[in-house]
């Protein structure tokens, strides 16, 4: 079994660690790094790339996930291994003839000559080797020993360059005319974030320019202007609570209740259907028709049971937790859904009545007018509890390929490209950087000279999905809502409201928080923070706000914070905590962090 | 084939050897050592001796062959040690040409006991001992 379980482990450990084609090392001013393609992709979000691109894994990967280029890879990675031993031949050609030599020709000459044979012996290009080796025996089968017996005189490099030469030539020609040539290869970036998403330039593979510097900066010590409006936002709405905190919760009960269905028209058709089971006309409705009747006044009065309990909940609620209304919201939810199923019975029931509609049209026209105005009420409330629920989706089309994106074959697809962050715009620590190393396949009858993106397909060769953080100890400042408590509410004896335990206060924090570089579930979702918080808080309900200063510690994006905190001006120490939300509830004091 | 460039190391008698080895490592000339004796180290060095008639730089060049591994071992690990050819995992016993440059000599690269000696990583060798004594 053991034999088996070490070749499995090095096997799903190879698997994990594939290759990748590009490699990423970032330059920050703290160093450089290789980013790892198995690893989170976090990056500084000032940071520089550098992406190398491993020329012979590309060619790799297409050939095996598009056999259709295969021949022309080949013929492309012959000819590279040629161009690369033959990029110094002019100087050979130049000197090997020459009988004196100086210095600086020597160099020349050797210098070409080492890149010639360091190149051959290179294990990638044994085949080339053996040519080589080969023509070596043929310029001697020609010219005899070291071509001393030929009446001409050709040395071993000028034969074995020219043949080379031609042969890269043909290779070329073979290479235009294969009929798998015309794709091309091209690398995009692009930048998600909630201050504005777009393409980001990569040196050498586009044509985009880079935006202004934009640094995001470490260290934040002051609040910002959308900062010092929401704090304002949020003394107006303490204030405003603290004077008005039960009627807060009875608004949004009043505004719930409002969208529950009229019952009114439920009654009346269910009178109406009593009074039409009753009367004449049905002494010639078949019995089963006749209970089919008593049933759907059997779901009327479900119907009513059902809102009339969904109602009496909502109207028993109160705060005095706040995490008590996500769960009144997710019970509310789930009557809904209730009353949603008993509607479709009940339509299923109308349908049955349709049977009777000769008999009694103006019974179902009643019925389905009722039937619709419940319905639109359910679906009012429906969306009422949809805006509770924060889904922004974001749309990227981070494959779009505008003219400004550069083509390449493999022959001269860059090695190296360049991301320099501060150039891509305004972003902020969590944004993401997708980069995409895409292969062309040309759309078949694209009209000539069509956009790159109407012309070719484009594929994915390999995805990175960087994320930008600000790595390692970081300053933030955060406003938000607090609720605190008065700790020796005794000395408060009279200015404390005696229905209240809470008091809501406007706050504002200076935040230190700490970077990962290896965990983004740390930076998505723990996003601790411990700092100083200062708040101003209305324990004596004079109107005029007092001094509160103390320590504060948030967790997940300062959604949750909690603290402790002296005020100054009453000489009472509380503690307090926060609920931030990143959506809204009509009047309920809960913000989006910042 | 006659060896025109070829110096065959007597491996009976040392001091023969040392005065061998001597006389070549005073001349001013590439001199390519040739470890080991078989069949195929033969032709090799035939080819070696073949590749030693004309330098492209005009470089005199000399082949040594010494057919055993323990004649003149104190005189020439030194150069492979130096260049860090031999390594743990990578003896004496298991090198089978190296190139040493002129005066100061010094080693670069090498073929392995298991390489070929063909005409590319024959020539590389000259090259690259040519290449470094040029300004020697």
């Amino acid at each position: 079994m053991k034999k088996f379980l070490l070749p499995l482990c090095l096997l799903i450990l190879n698997f994990g660690q594939a290759q990748s084609i590009i490699t990423m090392i970032e330059k920050t001013s703290y160093g450089s790094d290789t980013i790892a393609k198995s690893g989170p992709q976090i990056v500084d979000i000032n940071g520089n790339l550098s992406l190398y691109i491993d020329k012979e894994l590309l060619a790799e990967k297409i050939a095996a996930e598009y056999p259709q280029y295969q021949a022309s890879i080949d013929l492309q990675k012959k000819i590279d291994a040629l161009d690369s031993a033959l990029s110094l031949q002019e100087q050979i050609f130049a000197d090997v003839k020459r009988t004196t030599l100086n210095t600086g020709d020597l160099n020349a000459l050797y210098s070409g000559l080492n890149q010639f044979y360091q190149t051959l012996d290179a294990p990638a290009n044994t085949a080339l080797a053996a040519e080589v080796n080969d023509l070596f025996n043929d310029w001697r089968a020609l010219y005899g020993r070291n071509g001393i017996s030929s009446d001409k005189e050709v040395p071993k490099e000028v034969y074995i360059l020219s043949r080379l030469n031609d042969e890269l030539g043909k290779l070329k020609t073979d290479l235009e005319n294969s009929p798998g040539k015309s794709y091309s290869i091209s690398m995009v970036a692009y930048m998600s974030s909630k201050l504005g998403s777009d393409r980001v330039h990569i040196e050498n593979f586009d044509n985009i320019k880079e935006k202004e510097v934009y640094i995001v900066q470490r260290w934040v010590t002051t609040l910002s202007d959308d900062q010092l409006k929401q704090l304002q936002n949020i003394k107006e709405r303490a204030e405003k609570y603290n004077a008005e905190a039960p009627k807060v919760f009875e608004q949004l009960k009043q505004s719930l209740l409002q969208n529950f269905p009229d019952l009114a028209c439920i009654e009346t058709t269910k009178t109406a259907i009593v009074d039409f089971v009753n009367s004449n006309p049905l002494g010639n409705v078949e019995a089963a028709l006749k209970d089919k009747a008593n049933e759907v006044v059997a779901e009327y009065n479900a119907i009513v049971s059902l809102i009339n309990n969904a109602k009496a909940q909502i109207s028993s609620w109160n705060i005095d937790s706040v995490f008590e209304i996500l769960d009144l919201v997710q019970s509310l939810q789930a009557k809904l859904k209730d009353i949603e199923e008993t509607f479709t019975n009940f339509q299923s029931i109308l349908d049955t009545l349709q049977q009777l509609k000769t008999k009694a049209a103006v019974l179902y026209k009643d019925a389905s007018k009722c039937y619709s105005s419940v319905r639109d009420a359910v679906n009012a409330i429906g969306r009422m509890t949809g805006l509770l629920k924060n889904q922004s989706d974001r749309y990227k089309d981070n494959l779009d390929l505008g003219d400004e994106i550069l083509k390449f074959t493999l022959n001269d697809l860059p090695s190296e490209g360049y991301i320099r962050l501060k150039g891509a715009g305004p972003r902020e620590a969590g944004d993401n950087l997708e980069i995409n190393l895409v292969l062309l396949v040309p759309k078949s009858n694209a009209p000539e000279n069509a956009a790159v993106s109407d012309a070719y397909d484009p594929r994915r060769l390999e995805t990175w999905d960087l994320q930008m953080e600000i790595i390692g100890l970081r300053s933030e400042t955060s406003v938000g809502i607090i609720m605190a408590e008065p700790l020796n509410a005794e000395k408060l004896q009279g200015e404390l409201p005696d229905d209240r335990r809470f008091l809501y206060a406007p706050s504002a924090s200076l935040l230190l928080k700490i970077g990962s570089r290896k965990h983004r579930w740390y930076n998505d979702f723990v996003d601790l923070g411990l700092g100083i918080a200062i708040s101003t808080p209305d324990f004596n309900t004079d109107g005029t706000p007092e001094f509160g200063v103390g320590g504060m510690l948030t967790v997940f994006k300062d959604i949750l914070s909690v603290g402790y905190s002296y005020n100054v001006t009453l000489d009472v120490p509380y503690w307090h905590f926060g609920i931030n939300l990143p959506f809204n509830l009509p009047g309920i004091p809960i913000n989006t962090p910042k | 084939m006659a060896l025109l460039n070829t110096t065959i190391i007597n491996i009976q008698d040392h001091t023969i050897a040392k005065q061998q080895y001597d006389n070549l490592n005073t001349q001013k000339c590439i001199l390519m050592v040739v470890l080991g004796d078989s069949e195929n180290i033969a032709e090799g060095v035939a080819l070696a001796d073949e590749l030693a008639d004309t330098s492209p730089g005009g470089f005199a060049r000399k082949v040594m062959w010494v057919k055993d591994f323990v004649t003149l071992k104190a005189d020439l690990e030194p150069y492979l040690t130096a260049a860090s050819i031999i390594e743990d995992d990578t003896p004496y016993e298991e090198i089978k040409v190296f190139c040493l440059t002129l005066a100061p000599r010094k080693a670069n690269s090498r073929i392995h006991k298991n390489g070929q000696m063909t005409f590319v990583k024959l020539e590389k060798l000259f090259v690259e001992a040519e290449s470094q004594s040029i300004d020697q």
